[in-house]
C-alpha cells in the first residue's frame, strides 16, 4: 500500500468504524460486539439493592460452604457469572446444579470435599450494608439444589 | 474541506523511522504469543461450554453453532503458528495480514459465550494494523534475507500506522468516556457516586462468586470524595484523549495518565487488564526506538561475557 490518498481514506474509515457503536448509547435496545463496541462498562446506573446469581454448598453438618464459579464453567468470572443468570433464566438451573455437583465431586481438598449438597440461589444484597461488615443477604432465592454423589472409596 | 485534509495528512503522514514500528510488532506480537498461548487450555475450556450459552459477536457471527472443539483447537495452533511468523517478520506480507484475521476471530468467538470483555478490542486492532503495514522493513526474517534493512529510512509509510494506532487508542477510551456521560447518570458520574456503586458491585459479584472482594474496597467505600475525584479524573482523560492527539507531548501524557488509571483500577478492583497494564497499548505514543541503544549495549556485554565464558571453559586437550 503505497499511495497516500488510498491510506488516508482507509484511515479515515478505520476511525470511522470504531466510532460508530457510538450510536449504541441512544438506542433504545442497545447492542455490544467484539471487536467494535460502545464500551458500556461502568456506565449503567447501579441501585444500592443488587441481585447476583450464584452457587453454595452445605457440609454433613449443614454449615455453608461458598464455591467458586469455576464450578459452573471456565473462561473468567464474570462469563461465568452470566452463563450462571442464563441457565436460571432459561429454566435450566437444576442442569446447572448437577453440573456444579459433578464437578464438585472431583474435588479431594478441604472444605469442598466435605461439602454434600449443592445449591443454585439468588441473593439480594444491599451495597451499603454489605461493604459495611454485614454481607447477609435481604432476600434469597433457592432455583435449585442437588446432592453430591462421589464414588465409594 | 482541502485544509482539514491537509492538517489530517500533517498528523497522519508525519515520517517515522521503521525501527518504531518494527518494535512495535516485536513487542506487541510477542505480548500477544504470550497471552494467547498462556491460555490454550482456558480457551479450549471455554470452546466447550454449554453451547446454549453460545451468542456469536463479530466475525464469530457467521457460525450457526460452536465450532467442533477439536476444530478450534487446529484454529488456535494455526493462529499461534501465524503469531510466531508475525513476531520474526517472516513472510510477513502473508502472515501479517492472516495473522491479524485469524486473531481477530478467535478473539470474537473467545468473546461469543455470553461475555464480552472489553480488554482485547484495541489489542486486536493495533495487531491487525500492524498486520497490515510494513512492519517488517526492519529487525525481521523478511529484512535479513531482502538486505532491506540497509535501505529502511524515515518515511511516512512507518509513520501512518503508527499514528492510526494512536488514534484508534485514543477514540476507544473517548468511546468509555461518552457511554458514562450518555448512560443514566448522566454528567453526575463525574460525582463519583457511580463509579463507588460499580465498584462495590463489581467487588459483591467477586465474592459472592468466590474469588473474594478486593481488600481495598471495604477500606474506601466510604470515601465518596475519593471516588469523586477518581471519577472526574478518568471523565476528564476518557473524554479528552482525542484532544490529546493534537500535540505529541499532550498525547504522551496522556498515555501516562491513561496507563496510572489502569493501575489504579487494578489495586482498588483487582482487574487485570493485561495489555494496558504492561504499557502495550501505549507504547505506539512513544519513541521506542530510543530503547535500541540500550538494547545493543546490552546485547553486546551480554556476548563478551558469554565469550569470556566460553572462552575460559574451553576443555583442554586430552580432557573428558
Amino acid at each position: 500500500m503505497r499511495s497516500r490518498p488510498i491510506i488516508r481514506w482507509l484511515s479515515l474509515l478505520t476511525m470511522l468504524l470504531v466510532v460508530s457503536p457510538v450510536a449504541e448509547n441512544w438506542r433504545k435496545r442497545a447492542k455490544d460486539s467484539f471487536p467494535l463496541s460502545y464500551y458500556p462498562m461502568f456506565s449503567e446506573r447501579r441501585s444500592p439493592e443488587q441481585k447476583v446469581t450464584y452457587l453454595t454448598g452445605k457440609d454433613k453438618e449443614g454449615r455453608r460452604v461458598r464455591l467458586r464459579y469455576t464450578l459452573a464453567g471456565g473462561g473468567g468470572l464474570n462469563q461465568v457469572r452470566k452463563q450462571i443468570r442464563k441457565f436460571v433464566r432459561d429454566g435450566r438451573a437444576q442442569d446447572l446444579c448437577s453440573l456444579a455437583a459433578a464437578n464438585l465431586a472431583r474435588r479431594t481438598s478441604a472444605p469442598l470435599r466435605n461439602v454434600t449438597r449443592v445449591q443454585v440461589v439468588t441473593g439480594e444484597y444491599n451495597l451499603n450494608r454489605y461493604f459495611s461488615g454485614d454481607k447477609s443477604p435481604s432476600e434469597e432465592i433457592t432455583h435449585a439444589a442437588c446432592e453430591v454423589e462421589r464414588p465409594i472409596p | 474541506m482541502t485544509s482539514l485534509i491537509r492538517r489530517f495528512d500533517g498528523f497522519l503522514f508525519g515520517e517515522l523511522p521503521p525501527q518504531r514500528l518494527a518494535l512495535l510488532r516485536i513487542l506487541i506480537g510477542s505480548f500477544v504469543l504470550f497471552y494467547v498461548g498462556s491460555r490454550y487450555q482456558m480457551l479450549t475450556a471455554v470452546a466447550q461450554s454449554d453451547p446454549q450459552t453460545f451468542a456469536p459477536v463479530g466475525l464469530a457471527a457467521v457460525l450457526a453453532a460452536p465450532l467442533e472443539p477439536l476444530v478450534f483447537q487446529g484454529l488456535l495452533v494455526v493462529t499461534l503458528a501465524a503469531n510466531a511468523a508475525f513476531v520474526l517478520g517472516l513472510l510477513h506480507r502473508v502472515t501479517g495480514p492472516l495473522f491479524g484475521i485469524l486473531l481477530l476471530f478467535l478473539l470474537c468467538y473467545r468473546n461469543s459465550w455470553s461475555m464480552i470483555y472489553h480488554s482485547d478490542n484495541v489489542m486486536v486492532m493495533h495487531v491487525l494494523i500492524l498486520g497490515l503495514a510494513p512492519s517488517a522493513a526492519v529487525f525481521s526474517v523478511d529484512a535479513w534475507r531482502n538486505k532491506t534493512s540497509l535501505i529502511a529510512q524515515p518515511g511516512w509509510q512507518f509513520g501512518w500506522p503508527v499514528r492510526l494506532m494512536c488514534a484508534v487508542t485514543a477514540l476507544t477510551y473517548f468511546l468509555a468516556g461518552v457511554a458514562k456521560v450518555a448512560g443514566e447518570s448522566g454528567w453526575a458520574w463525574a460525582q463519583g457516586e457511580s463509579l463507588r456503586s460499580q465498584i462495590a458491585v463489581d467487588a459483591l459479584r467477586k465474592d459472592l462468586l468466590g474469588s473474594g472482594a478486593p481488600e481495598l474496597v471495604y477500606v474506601l467505600h466510604d470515601q465518596l470524595l475519593l471516588f469523586t475525584l477518581i471519577g472526574a479524573g478518568s471523565l476528564i482523560l476518557e473524554l479528552g484523549a482525542p484532544f490529546a492527539l493534537v500535540r505529541t507531548r499532550a498525547s504522551q501524557i496522556w498515555a501516562a495518565g491513561a496507563f496510572l488509571m489502569h493501575w489504579g483500577i487494578y489495586f482498588i478492583m483487582d482487574i487485570l487488564f493485561r495489555y494496558q497494564l504492561a504499557g502495550l497499548i501505549f507504547l505506539p505514543f512513544f519513541p521506542v526506538e530510543r530503547l535500541i541503544p540500550f538494547g545493543s549495549a546490552a546485547a553486546r556485554r551480554l556476548r563478551a561475557a558469554l565469550g569470556r565464558r566460553v572462552h575460559r571453559g574451553t576443555p583442554a586437550e586430552g580432557h573428558p
